[in-house]
């Protein structure tokens, strides 16, 4: 099993951090995924689902099975060395990781629902907070 | 007997040829296309012909009309208003422009346009060679193209691009700028297709080679075929094609007897700049100029962030591309290339690249240009600049942006105009920003210097370092001046209910070099006065730190600007601090409440605000019994952009 894939890792970091989905509806669910097993037939991924507020974010595992079963909001693709570094990298801040990440092409973040839905789902600030531009680059 | 501009820029104003098609020129309009002014079955709006009108007088050898989507369903359509050619019934409203382009003396182009990824606007879901995601938000899920689709594709461009010919049109153009469905094919990080259509470079380029196929066939060897390719995608860091396999696609292209290639820049998601205000003019130029040398026979387009009618004469005579390809700076200015051709450059508005035009897009509005107020509206005489109907004298109060297009405006109508301003220089914050902006300053300086010109050419007096108060109103009223147009912008003001805010100074005084700064700084306020100014204070090597009330930064910028000052911010290592509140400054110091009402120490030896713009309305208050009419434009009526403060000004110049 690929190191960024043991849940404790997450855990971890998170326990560290707070809540980076704060404001996000409960149910809302974020996954990531390393680049390599995107290619395979077999994969799974790591998965936020927030919670409320008290309990913050669950970790769990799921297997991939494609982009839109549904599984999750928005998902994070990169290296596994890359998505290792996000969740053991101190000073502990995994939003500006996966933000430094977007800017130079090592992350990639699929959006998996349309905009309506996110907004109404209470994602503006997140990911806003990773620093895409709502309008591309032009 | 030649024009003036004709003799300094003989390139651009030579003869040129489009496959069986002589050109008057060199100079392609640009499909600068998707307005979103039209109808939302497809149907082009009198809001556009009029606007199409204006088009076809700028004088280009080669026009481009707008893209067209070529399926009923519409899952080529991207855009809220976008048109349509699926249908015979379409065809009327084309014959008219094909027939206006003609009559200008220009080769007349329909683009038609399936948008791939960013398609299926009213569908819920877009068509593409994979299912691959976006990476950004506004999209709808993709779905992957069966073969079958692909045909059904290749027929309905075919069967557009027939209609196109048949009402007129010289030719037909397909596009793969900003990642429409053309460059998903093409792109390594889109096409993840196993079947002939994906992997190899050859079999990416598969529906490329069909569909200049069919079209052609459609179309038949006279018309023209031109084909818009991406030099460089900017997509490579996410995995799509490098710019030597752009080059690659443009050489299969070319090698299927196509009649040009444009040269065009990026993908929407591109996660670099292609043509914002960030990218030096001229930056892309390398790539055409490596499409032309290594394709020699066929004409090149290109134009990308190249406004500069010097540059591009001088790229054309140097064989870097055939066509200069405009696009952006003619919405500016749809007058541009007559102002070029009669060598008065220093007449053109110039396009400041600040793509408040796509922005508006991406919002599912119709576009809008920054600079010029009158487009979108060319159908309506009330945005028209006519004679005025009674001479008036007219007092212009403040020489910024909203001032000056109003002084230069209502002049040009006949009105004796007087413009005041206290300060001694023109362009108000305006100017303040083009000295400090980490972008291209030349943009926006640019069009200080364009008013500065019409300011002379209109004839509007113009009174500096001349600070208008109730005794000099009263002493040139009512009996000289018949209206006064108060446009005295917005000051940043200090809060008198924060301890120690006489230590602090203000944005433009600190960038104007009016006070000292020291080397710790925390700027108040993080919209766009904030951020210029803790961007330029950073950058000339101080500690700056941003304190922010409300809960982010940049909410007075437009949306494809936001995202720039994000990275200024973090390249420059500046930090932020949101919904946080001054509570006391103090030598050395700032204290701050925040959210949970927890206060928190900031060093700084100079605390400059930023925030808390209040608009300058004394005047107008104060002037209300003194003159006969009285107006307020710009930030003095609330503090707001550059383009409101334009926009406010010319509606007022046209109309008093
Ligand atoms: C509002 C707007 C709409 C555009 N629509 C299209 C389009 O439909 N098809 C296309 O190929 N390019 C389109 N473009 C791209 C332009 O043709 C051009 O390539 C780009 O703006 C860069 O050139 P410029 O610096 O002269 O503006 C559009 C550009 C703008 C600003």
């Amino acid at each position: 099993m690929l190191a960024y894939l043991e849940q404790s890792v997450w855990r971890d970091l998170l326990e560290k951090q707070g809540n980076p989905m704060h404001g996000v509806q409960a149910g809302a669910r974020v996954a990531f995924m390393a680049k390599e097993d995107l290619a395979g037939t077999e994969a799974d991924m790591i998965v936020w689902e927030n919670m409320t507020d008290d309990i913050g974010i669950a970790i769990g595992t799921q297997a991939f099975q494609g982009f839109h079963a549904g599984d999750a909001d928005l998902m994070f693709v990169a290296d596994a060395e890359v998505l290792l570094q996000i969740c053991t990298a101190t000073p502990v801040d995994p939003i500006k990781k996966l933000r430094q990440g977007i800017r130079h092409g090592t992350v990639l973040c699929y959006f998996l629902r349309p905009k309506r839905e996110l907004l109404d789902m209470g994602y503006e600030e997140f990911v806003e907070a990773l620093g895409l531009p709502l309008a591309g680059c032009l | 007997m030649k024009a003036a501009g004709e003799e300094r820029f003989p390139n651009l104003f030579k003869s040129g040829k489009i496959g069986n098609f002589p050109t008057k020129n060199r100079i392609k309009y640009g499909a600068c296309c998707v307005s979103n002014y039209n109808n939302r079955d497809g149907t082009i709006s009198e809001r556009e012909l009029a606007r199409v009108r204006v088009i076809t007088q700028t004088g280009c050898g080669i026009i481009t009309n707008q893209g067209a989507y070529a399926d009923p369903k519409g899952e080529g359509k991207a855009y809220y208003r976008q048109i349509a050619l699926y249908d015979d019934r379409f065809m009327p409203q084309f014959e008219k422009i094909a027939g206006w382009i003609h009559e200008a003396g220009a080769v007349a182009i329909q683009q038609i346009l399936h948008c791939g990824r960013y398609g299926g606007i009213d569908l819920g879901y877009c068509m593409q060679p994979s299912a691959v995601p976006q990476t950004l938000p506004h999209f709808r899920p993709p779905r992957e193209m069966t073969k079958e689709d692909i045909k059904r594709t290749l027929k309905e461009y075919a069967a557009a691009s027939a209609r196109a010919i048949k009402v007129g049109f010289d030719g037909v153009e397909i596009t793969s700028f900003m990642g429409y469905l053309l460059a998903n094919f093409l792109s390594k990080f889109t096409n993840r297709r196993t079947d002939e259509y994906g992997g190899s470079l050859e079999n990416r380029a598969r529906f490329m080679r069909e569909l200049i196929y069919v079209i052609k066939e459609a179309i038949g060897d006279r018309h023209i075929l031109s084909v818009r390719l991406n030099g460089a995608e900017l997509m490579d860091r996410y995995g799509g094609s490098t710019e030597e396999e752009c080059l690659e696609m443009m050489k299969i292209a070319a090698a299927e007897g196509i009649d040009m290639i444009s040269v065009t820049v990026g993908w929407q998601e591109s996660p670099a700049s292609s043509i914002g205000r960030d990218v030096a003019p001229g930056h892309w130029l390398y790539l055409s100029e490596r499409a032309k040398r290594e394709i020699p026979d066929v004409p090149i387009a290109f134009g990308a962030r190249l406004a500069d009618a010097e540059m591009a004469d001088r790229a054309l005579g140097e064989g870097k591309f055939d066509f200069w390809e405009v696009c952006r700076p003619l919405l500016a200015d749809p007058q541009r290339i007559v102002k070029v051709r009669e060598n008065r450059l220093d007449e053109i508005k110039p396009c400041i690249g600040c793509n408040y035009c796509l922005s508006r897009l991406f919002r599912d509005l119709p576009y809008l240009c920054t600079v010029n107020g009158e487009l979108g509206h060319e159908v309506e005489p009330e945005y028209q600049i006519t004679p005025t109907a009674l001479h008036k004298r007219i007092m212009v109060i403040g020489g910024g942006p909203a001032g000056m297009e109003c002084a230069a405006t209502a002049a040009q109508r006949g009105h004796e105009v007087h413009l005041y301003e206290a300060s001694d220089k023109l362009g108000g914050q305006l100017r303040v920003f083009a000295d400090k902006d980490l972008a291209n300053r030349e943009d926006l300086h640019s069009l200080i210097a364009y008013y500065q010109t019409q300011l002379k050419k209109q004839g509007v007096e113009v009174h500096m370092s001349t600070p208008v108060t109730p005794e000099l109103i009263r002493s040139v009223t009512p009996a000289d001046i018949d209206a006064i147009v108060v446009a005295a912008g917005a000051t940043v003001e200090k809060d008198a209910r924060i301890t120690g805010i006489e230590r602090a100074v203000l944005a433009h005084d600190a960038l104007d070099g009016r006070v000292a700064v020291g080397q710790k700084v925390a700027v108040v306020g993080g919209g766009k006065v904030g951020l210029v100014t803790a961007e330029h204070f950073a950058k000339e090597g101080h500690e700056v730190t941003i304190v922010e009330e409300s809960r982010r930064l940049a909410e007075d910028v437009i949306p494809t600007w936001r995202w720039r000052h994000s990275q200024w911010v973090e390249d420059l290592n500046i930090k932020v601090f949101t919904q946080v509140r001054i509570k006391h400054i103090s030598d050395g110091s700032v204290t701050v409440l925040d959210k949970n009402g927890d206060e928190r120490v900031i060093l700084a030896d100079t605390v400059i605000l930023a925030g808390n713009r209040k608009s300058r309305q004394e005047l107008f208050l104060l002037a209300e019994f003194m003159s006969d009419e009285i107006h307020i434009i710009g930030d003095a009526v609330s503090p707001r952009g550059l383009h409101n403060a334009i926009h406010d000004g010319y509606k007022m110049g046209v109309r008093i």
